[in-house]
Parts: structure tokens; C-alpha cells; sequence
């Protein structure tokens, strides 16, 4: 019998096994952190979308007789977690404050995913001068602290939600671009890339079909643990006052921010949202982690 | 350069020999190099193709070797246009093609595929190997749907692999068995031409003979011309008709594969062969081991004239230095050295190896 044949034997009997996204996917779910961040994140997506049904109270509706005795009472049975400084339901400001942490996180991670896939994309595939100028100008905007940055841009734009999101996402569009041209450079003179070059696979094709799908990985990972910085970056901007604009929007930031004057004679003001932030950020880097293990065939450990 | 390639209308036969298939005239790849900030001045070139002359003939096997860093992978690429010539002339099936735009490379490269050296990095990990194979197919539109999926199922069945191949993924099968399946891609659109760029030399011993062999077969049912480039000289030796030794850029002797063997000429393939270690102490002992010293010099600034001389073991203090030697006709072989004669007849000897000697 000859080696081929008992390759042939040898392949025959081994079961497929699908893609390496599927194989990815194999790993993923065998990673015990990264099931705990999907839970995390899981719930927090579920309490943001039915939020109308969970809150016990509205969020913006005040109740001033609750703190005719001074600021603020603590959690009741009426009020789980108290209220706050204008009589409103804390628990129900932190369940709809999900709203905002997600989808300002989702958002501002898609502009700069979306600028920094696209500029990272040219400055790797296109090479030459195009990648001089973009990265020189990456590397300008990586001077400054993102978070300064963002103020900048806010400050720009004025303040608000959507402006914070735009700030927020152009900070972060610098460290796309860098990753994705890194490991598109290390791609593009692969062999399997000049083997589509030598067939005769047009330039667009080679680049979203060849190259993207295996320079991708570490984005996608950058992305998820981006996701967190930013929900923390919005409510970092947010605390510092360039958030949305009506107070009485419950975002955590702005919250925390309230929260401030009061924080000696009603802590649990800034320890709810605080504590909320917290698990949506561990979250997201549980999973972002967990990724990465089974993204990366380096740090592969169950095969 | 002599003759033409023969005005005849081309694409009408195959297999016949004795047709020139591909031509290279002076052709050169230089990669420039750049340094500064901001604006890249161009301060040299890595000179990796430097005036290289050489035919191809319809359905031999033209084996090319030579160091690492002389230039033949770039050689073989630049046949496929893979890069760019900085001068000279390609020649393929009586077509210039140097500056052929992209539309009509892409007509041409239906007819002449590469098959790589690292089976691990030449297939899209993310690809399903029908995905792999079937891609020229697509590319080229030919044929289209069903038709591509038995024409894929085929091609399986020609390299020797299993049918439900085309559902797995590169990472399943091992090294020869992804050598199998770049083949199959490359064997895809019925070429003419494939560039083998040391194809067997990333493969385990016993596999190397599996691959040769089928590439042997696959030559004789489809008519293919292969460029065999290779550093293994046994491997050349068994699969090529012809053979080119390159050295730094450039063609320094060409001949049928065992006239060079029996009798190298130039003294960098005489030093080459005589590197091969023979399987029988007693001989390998009693052996005059002509040796090579020193690095390949930087391709980015060659020795002038003679481009072997720095490293020649026969090098002479005349000419050598300052006279570069043109491939010329001797004995059949084409060589590329002003003393090949007297070095055959044993006028010129090799100076002594200063690694040869305290071995004995």
C-alpha cells in the first residue's frame, strides 16, 4: 500500500470538519469565560430591548414627595434601588440606560470599524504612496489621547448622544486601520494570493475574497474589545457633561455624573450604573478574549 | 537573438516538439530600493533577473537551479507576469506579452498556471478545496454551474485524491495531498505551461517521488511543458529534458539534463554537482570535492564582468574581473565562461578548498 493510499484511508475516516470559522466557532463555545461574556452581554442586549416591560417605573418621571426628607432614600420595596435626586426610579434609569450604553457601543465601534476597515484596506492592499498618507495621518490621530480627541470632536460638533457616538468611533478608527494594514501586508504576498493573481482573480476579488477573510481574525477581536472601551469612553464623556444634553436622559454617564453631589449621603446613586458598566465592559472582553483563543491557531489549545 | 519563433498560426498543435513554447530575451526584474520618511528615494535595485536569455520548448521539462537568492523563483514569476520585467522580452506561444494589459494577461494565463513550494501557504485556508480548484474555472467562466462541479470532481480523480475532497478544507489533508490539490487547481484550465516552483522540496522524501511521479504522468496524457525549479539536483535530474543553471541573475550554462551531469562545463555547475554527496565512503573519500566559498555576493550589487569570479575556484587573473563572459555553444551545452575549455581539458585545475582540506 502505498503512502498516498493510507493518506487517502487516513482522510476518508476522519470526519470533515467545516470551515475554519466553524472551527473557530467549535472553540469559542468549549471557552468557559466566553460563555460568560455571551450571558453578560446576552442579558444586558435582552433588558435593553424590553426595557418598557422590565422597568417598574418610568424613568423620567419624578416624584419629588419621595425626597420631601432629603436626598435620597435607599432602596424600598416600591423603589428596589432607591431613587434619585428628583424622585426617580433608579432601577428603572439603569435598565433603560442599557439602551444607550449598547447602542451608542455598537454604533460608535461601527464608524470607526467601518472608516478604519476602509482606510486599513487601501493603505495594506494598495501600498505606495496611498499608504504613506493614510497612515501618516493614523499615526497623527494616534498622537493625540483618544480621549481628548473625542472632546475635541465634541466640542466641534456639540454636545449630545450622537455627536459623542461620531467622537467616540473616529477615536478609534486609527487602531483598525493600523491592525488591518498590518496583517493585510503580511497576507498580500502570500502564496495563496499569488496563486489567484497567476490564475487571473481580479484585484477587488483577490482583496475581499482572498485576503479580507484571512486578515479579518484579529479586527474582529480588536472590534468586541473595542466595543468596551467605548461604552466606557461614552460614559466618560458623558460624566464630564458633553453627553446628551437633557439631564434627564438615563444614561449611565450622565448619571454618574448627577450622582456626584450626592455621593456621601446616597452611594448606591453611583454604584448602580457604575456597577452596570462595570459587567457590560467585562463582558465584551470576555468575549472579545475568548475570541482570540479560538481565532488565533497559535494559542489553539483543545486540538 | 537568432531565430524567430516560426510565424506560423499558433494554438494548432500540441505536443509536437521542436516548437518554442516560451522565449525570454535580456530579460531583467529588478526591485528597486527605497529608503527615506516621507519621500522614497530610490537608492539601488536588487538586480534578482539580470539579462536573462532562455527557450522553453512545448512539452519538455526545462529544469532551473541554482543557490537561494539567485533569482529563479523571480524568473519563474515573471513568466506569468506575476512581476513586472524591467527590460527584456517575453515570448509566449509566438505572443509578446511583456506589456500585455490585464485583459489580455488574463486570456493568456488560461494557458500557462504556477504550482508553489509551500503546500501550506499556497492554498486560501478559508477555502473549501472545491472552492480552491473551481476558482479558475470561475474566473475564466468556463464551463459554468453543474458542469464546473464535475469538471472539479474530475480534476479531483486526475491528482488522485478522493471526490468528497472538494468539501473539506485545506487544514484536513496533508502536505502531498495539498500539493495534489494545487496541481488540480493549476491543472484546472487544460494549460500549456506550468511553472513548478520547487514544488517537492517542502514534501517528506517518500512523498516527493508520489508528486514527481504524477507530475511525470500528467506530462505525458496532456502534453504539458513544464519549468522545473528546484534546488535538488538528483530530483531535476530525473524529471527535466533540460537543464538551465542560473547563478546571481543570470543563465550561466545550459544543456540536456545528463550532458550536464556527465559533463558540466561551467565551473559553477562543476562545483555545484560536485557537492552532491555520493552514497559510497570509499569514493566520497577518495573524491576531490571542488567547493564553493563564502555567501551568494548581494544581488544588489554584483560582481562585475563575470559575476562567479568573486567565488570561482577556477577563477584566473586574466579576463575574469573584467570581461563579462556570454553564453556561447560548446559541446552542445550553452555556457557562459571564457576558460570553460581549458577547464575541461584539465589545463586550468581548481585551487584548493581550504574547507576541503583537513577533512582527509
Amino acid at each position: 500500500m502505498s503512502v498516498a493510499q493510507i493518506e487517502e484511508l487516513a482522510l476518508e475516516r476522519q470526519q470533515p470538519t467545516g470551515g475554519l470559522w466553524r472551527e473557530a466557532f467549535r472553540r469559542f463555545r468549549r471557552n468557559p469565560a466566553g460563555i460568560v461574556g455571551v450571558a453578560f452581554v446576552g442579558a444586558f442586549v435582552l433588558v435593553a430591548i424590553f426595557a418598557p416591560l422590565i422597568a417598574p417605573h418610568s424613568p423620567t418621571e419624578q416624584n419629588l414627595l419621595l425626597i420631601a426628607d432629603g436626598c435620597c432614600p435607599g432602596p424600598s420595596r416600591e423603589h428596589l434601588l432607591g431613587v434619585d435626586e428628583l424622585g426617580r426610579d433608579e432601577l428603572s434609569r439603569v435598565i433603560y440606560g442599557a439602551r444607550y450604553s449598547l447602542v451608542v457601543g455598537v454604533l460608535s465601534v461601527a464608524v470607526g470599524l467601518s472608516i478604519g476597515m476602509l482606510l486599513g484596506s487601501i493603505a495594506g492592499y494598495l501600498g505606495g504612496w496611498a499608504d504613506s498618507v493614510v497612515m501618516r495621518a493614523m499615526d497623527i490621530l494616534l498622537a493625540i489621547p483618544s480621549l481628548l480627541l473625542a472632546i475635541g470632536i465634541v466640542a466641534m460638533l456639540g454636545a449630545g448622544l450622537v455627536p459623542v457616538m461620531i467622537a467616540v468611533g473616529v477615536a478609534t478608527v486609527p487602531i483598525f486601520a493600523r491592525l488591518l494594514r498590518g496583517t493585510i501586508l503580511g497576507q498580500r504576498e502570500a502564496d495563496y494570493v499569488l496563486a489567484a493573481r497567476s490564475i487571473g482573480v481580479r484585484k477587488r476579488v483577490i482583496l475581499t475574497s482572498h485576503i479580507l477573510p484571512n486578515s479579518i481574525s484579529p479586527v474582529i477581536v480588536a472590534g468586541t474589545l473595542a466595543m468596551a472601551t467605548a461604552i466606557i469612553d461614552v460614559a466618560g464623556l458623558g460624566f464630564l457633561g458633553l453627553g446628551p444634553q437633557d439631564p434627564a436622559t438615563p444614561e449611565w454617564g450622565t448619571m454618574l455624573t448627577t450622582a456626584d453631589r450626592y455621593i456621601s449621603t446616597a452611594p448606591f446613586l453611583a454604584f448602580f450604573p457604575g456597577l452596570a458598566i462595570v459587567i457590560i465592559v467585562l463582558g465584551f472582553n470576555l468575549i472579545g478574549d475568548a475570541m482570540r483563543e479560538a481565532l488565533d491557531p497559535k494559542l489553539r489549545r483543545y486540538d | 537573438m537568432e531565430a524567430k519563433p516560426n510565424g506560423r498560426a499558433h494554438g494548432v498543435t500540441n505536443g509536437v516538439n521542436g516548437r518554442t513554447l516560451v522565449e525570454l530575451d535580456d530579460v531583467r526584474v529588478w526591485f528597486p530600493i527605497k529608503s527615506g520618511l516621507v519621500l522614497d528615494r530610490h537608492v539601488g535595485d536588487v538586480k534578482a533577473v539580470d539579462g536573462v536569455t532562455l527557450n522553453i520548448e512545448r512539452s519538455e521539462t526545462l529544469g532551473l537551479v541554482g543557490e537561494s537568492g539567485c533569482g529563479k523563483s523571480t524568473l519563474g514569476r515573471v513568466i506569468l507576469r506575476l512581476y513586472e520585467p524591467t527590460s527584456g522580452r517575453i515570448v509566449f506561444d509566438g505572443r509578446d506579452i511583456t506589456t500585455a494589459s490585464h485583459g489580455e494577461m488574463r486570456l493568456v494565463r488560461r494557458r500557462m498556471q504556477m504550482v508553489f513550494q509551500d503546500p501550506y501557504a499556497s492554498l486560501n485556508p478559508r477555502h473549501s478545496v472545491g472552492r480552491i480548484i473551481g476558482e479558475p474555472l470561475r474566473v475564466h467562466g468556463v464551463p459554468s454551474g453543474t458542469d464546473a462541479r464535475i469538471r472539479v470532481r474530475q480534476l479531483l480523480e486526475v491528482v488522485g485524491l478522493p471526490a468528497d475532497a472538494a468539501s473539506r478544507y485545506p487544514h484536513e489533508f496533508s502536505g502531498g495531498q495539498r500539493q495534489r490539490i494545487g496541481l488540480a487547481r493549476a491543472l484546472a484550465l487544460n494549460p500549456e505551461l506550468i511553472v513548478c516552483d520547487e514544488p517537492v522540496s517542502a514534501l517528506d522524501v517518500s512523498i516527493q517521488a508520489q508528486i514527481i511521479n504524477l507530475m511525470e504522468d500528467l506530462q505525458r496524457e496532456l502534453g504539458l511543458t513544464y519549468l522545473f525549479i528546484a534546488h535538488d539536483l538528483a530530483v531535476v535530474r530525473h524529471i527535466s529534458t533540460r537543464i538551465a543553471v542560473m547563478y546571481l541573475g543570470k543563465i550561466v550554462e545550459v544543456a540536456s539534463a545528463d550532458s550536464l551531469y556527465d559533463n558540466p562545463l561551467h565551473p559553477y555547475t562543476i562545483t555545484l554537482l560536485s557537492s552532491i554527496p555520493i552514497p559510497d565512503p570509499k569514493v566520497e573519500r577518495r573524491r576531490q570535492a571542488i567547493r564553493v566559498e563564502g555567501d551568494l555576493p548581494s544581488p544588489a550589487n554584483p560582481p562585475v564582468a563575470c559575476r562567479f569570479h568573486t567565488r570561482c575556484p577556477f577563477v584566473q587573473p586574466t579576463r575574469c574581473a573584467d570581461d563579462e563572459p556570454l553564453l556561447r555553444t560548446l559541446d552542445g551545452h550553452l555556457v557562459a565562461c571564457h576558460y570553460a575549455e581549458d577547464i575541461k581539458a584539465g589545463r586550468i585545475s581548481p585551487k584548493a578548498s581550504a574547507e576541503a582540506a583537513p577533512g582527509r
